[in-house]
């Protein structure tokens, strides 16, 4: 178990490495440098402001140091807000950045991930009831709509013709403001995990020790949940690794839909003024998340599949 | 979203032995499928007006007219006019016309990569296969939506940059079912065959890998179409991609989001972005249905 992780820990690292070299030189080998552009320092102003972000060293010095910083939790300076740390504006001391978008995904992977279990296993089991096919013609309608087009529209419906729910804001995380952003965050991706969860009941329930549970006369509330949930688990569960990366991008397309003042904004913002350590940051930021619930996922793995501990 | 699908397409294996008769056959199976069919007829539709509307229409799409602004659809403005005065029915047609580009155009790069780097990887094999394949997860890990917002706000904003760098991040699925297709085509006996008589690996791989790998691509390629659309209005929403005063499908939506009161802004073009991307998912189901000999 602990040889397992540790042996997954170290492919993360080299990965995670390979990531931040590959977005920090895409940052750092384009032409210029960040204070060139409205404002014209002289000479020995600008000097002074490459010494102080680290610009005049080498590459290679800066990607040293940057890396340095990173092991300390430090994402460094930003660009455009003199004397403020990136770690400032992704972490807000109150509700906003970082922690909308962690909220955004982690309470739609909370509702998606039963929910698409429970429709999924349900509809696999009344396999071509009408259920059955409620379902999958609106996941294949869900799946083909995205937020971006979907998000607005629900606006236009609930909060600006029927007046129901609030269209945009955060309000401090009040429930109300939730409603629609959480909703349609988690119905485009339950298709995802509804339909692996059928296909893999349906797998299941075809397999032979379910076929002998059934020959020894075992009654079917036992099969089911004794002998077909955890194997028919073990898919949906490999499938969330990717799908976290997702809802994290998803969360902050969300984001942008609703006007919530999460790390979308922040990354607009970086690109208009052209803050790339921002953008640096929340890329690092992204990925290593995505890295670390793909571990996670792993090990979780480790615990249904008891083929894997031979 | 599509990963069940690539498996099962991987893993059913298409038969591209049967020549002739296998895409006959395949024809008569997507036109047998009127869901697929019709919305295929819808795409090329909409494909063809388009290109003519904003070329017959009485209203230009970039022409301002501050009289008529914000105007509901009427037998003058069909689809309104916006904010500033300018003909929305044009602009959904002319917004239409730059999102098909650039999602074509993207779809092409997606194939070219993927298809090549795929193929050499899975003919390869071995070590080599194995560093290309690690590469690709590395890729993976990065959320692509900063990369690609990254790539933009680094290299500018011009169309072609635009979509060459969503295509640059979106190749990583297309080359990992190429690979896998080509693992299983490697040790066919016709390559064996082309192998023996001293055929370069190269030559190999574009005379006789890559023509049997055109049944996954197909169906791979209408599924990709519809995702660089969907992401070319994603990064409009973030104020990347086509400038003012042309505009897409995208930056119609997002301009329509934030003015709200007047409804038809953002109805046609979402409605107008739904129907086309719904169009596409039931052709790539009735492809397929269709090219998957198996079933």
């Amino acid at each position: 178990m602990i040889s397992f992780i540790i042996k997954r820990l170290l492919v993360a690292i080299p990965t995670l490495l390979a990531i931040i070299l590959l977005v920090f030189l895409l940052v750092h080998l384009v032409p210029g440098n960040p204070f060139q552009g409205e404002k014209a320092f002289s000479p020995e102003v600008m000097q002074e402001l490459l010494h102080q972000y680290r610009l005049d060293l080498p590459l290679w010095k800066q990607f040293l140091y940057y890396v340095n910083d990173l092991l300390h939790g430090n994402f460094g300076q930003s660009y455009k807000f003199i004397g403020q740390s990136i770690n400032e504006l992704i972490f807000p001391d109150d509700l906003g950045g970082f922690w909308v978008t962690l909220r955004l995904a982690a309470y739609s992977m909370l509702l998606t991930v039963p929910l698409g279990i429970i429709l999924g296993c349900y509809a696999g089991l009344a396999r071509n009831s009408w259920f059955d096919k409620v379902v999958i013609v609106c996941s294949t309608i869900f799946s083909a709509v995205p937020v971006i087009v979907a998000g607005p529209l629900i606006i236009l419906l609930f909060a600006v013709t029927l007046n129901y729910l609030p269209a945009s804001g955060f309000a401090d995380g009040d429930f109300l403001h939730l409603v629609l952003p959480v909703g349609i965050l988690t119905l485009a991706y339950l298709p995802t995990v509804l339909v692996v969860a059928r296909g893999s009941v349906i797998d299941v329930l075809n397999s032979n020790f379910i076929k002998t549970a059934k020959a020894k006369g075992l009654p079917t509330r036992i099969i089911i949940f004794k002998h077909a949930l955890r194997p028919t688990l073990i898919p949906v569960i490999s499938l969330l690794g990717p799908m976290f990366a997702n809802v994290l991008v998803g969360a902050i397309v969300t984001e942008q839909v609703f006007a919530l003042p999460g790390l979308g904004i922040l990354t607009t913002n970086a690109v208009i003024n052209r803050d790339y350590n921002l953008v640096l940051g929340i890329t690092i930021l992204g990925s290593s998340l995505a890295i670390a619930f793909n571990i996670l996922v792993d090990i979780a793995y480790f615990f249904l599949d008891p083929r894997i501990k031979q | 979203m599509n990963s069940k699908l690539i498996n099962k397409i991987g893993a059913a294996g298409f038969n591209p032995s049967q020549s002739t008769g296998f895409w006959r056959g395949a024809c008569n199976r997507f036109c047998y499928n009127y869901f697929a069919l019709g919305s295929l007829i819808f795409i090329l539709v909409l494909a063809i007006l388009c290109i003519i509307i904003p070329l017959i229409s009485r209203h230009e799409y970039s022409t301002t007219d501050f009289a008529n602004s914000l105007i509901p659809p009427n037998s003058m403005y069909w689809f309104g006019s916006d904010g500033l005065g300018r003909d929305l029915f044009v602009r959904c047609f002319i917004g239409g016309r730059i999102t098909f580009e650039i999602a074509v155009a993207a779809t092409v790069v997606v194939l070219f990569i993927g298809v090549m780097y795929g193929s050499i990887a899975g003919f390869l094999g071995g070590k080599i296969d194995n560093l290309m394949m690690r590469i690709v997860d590395v890729l993976y890990g990065i959320p692509f939506l900063f990369f690609s917002i990254l790539l933009l706000a680094l290299f500018g904003q011009s169309l072609v940059l635009s979509f060459v760098a969503i295509a640059a991040i979106s190749w990583l699925d297309m080359a990992r079912v190429v690979r896998g297709q080509t693992l299983s085509l490697r040790n066919r006996e016709f390559v064996e065959a082309a192998y023996i008589c001293g055929v370069s690996k190269f030559k190999i791989i574009t005379r006789h890998i890559i023509p049997n790998l055109i049944g996954v691509v197909i169906v791979y390629a209408a599924l990709v179409v519809p995702n660089m659309i969907v992401l070319s209005a994603v990064l409009s929403f973030f104020g990347l991609g086509v400038m003012e005063p042309m505009t897409s499908w995208g930056l119609l939506i997002s301009d329509g989001s934030k003015n709200m009161s007047s409804w038809w802004l953002l109805l046609f073009p979402a409605l107008l972005m739904l129907l086309t991307l719904l169009a596409f998912t039931f052709v790539a189901n009735g492809l397929r249905d269709a090219l998957d000999s198996d079933s």
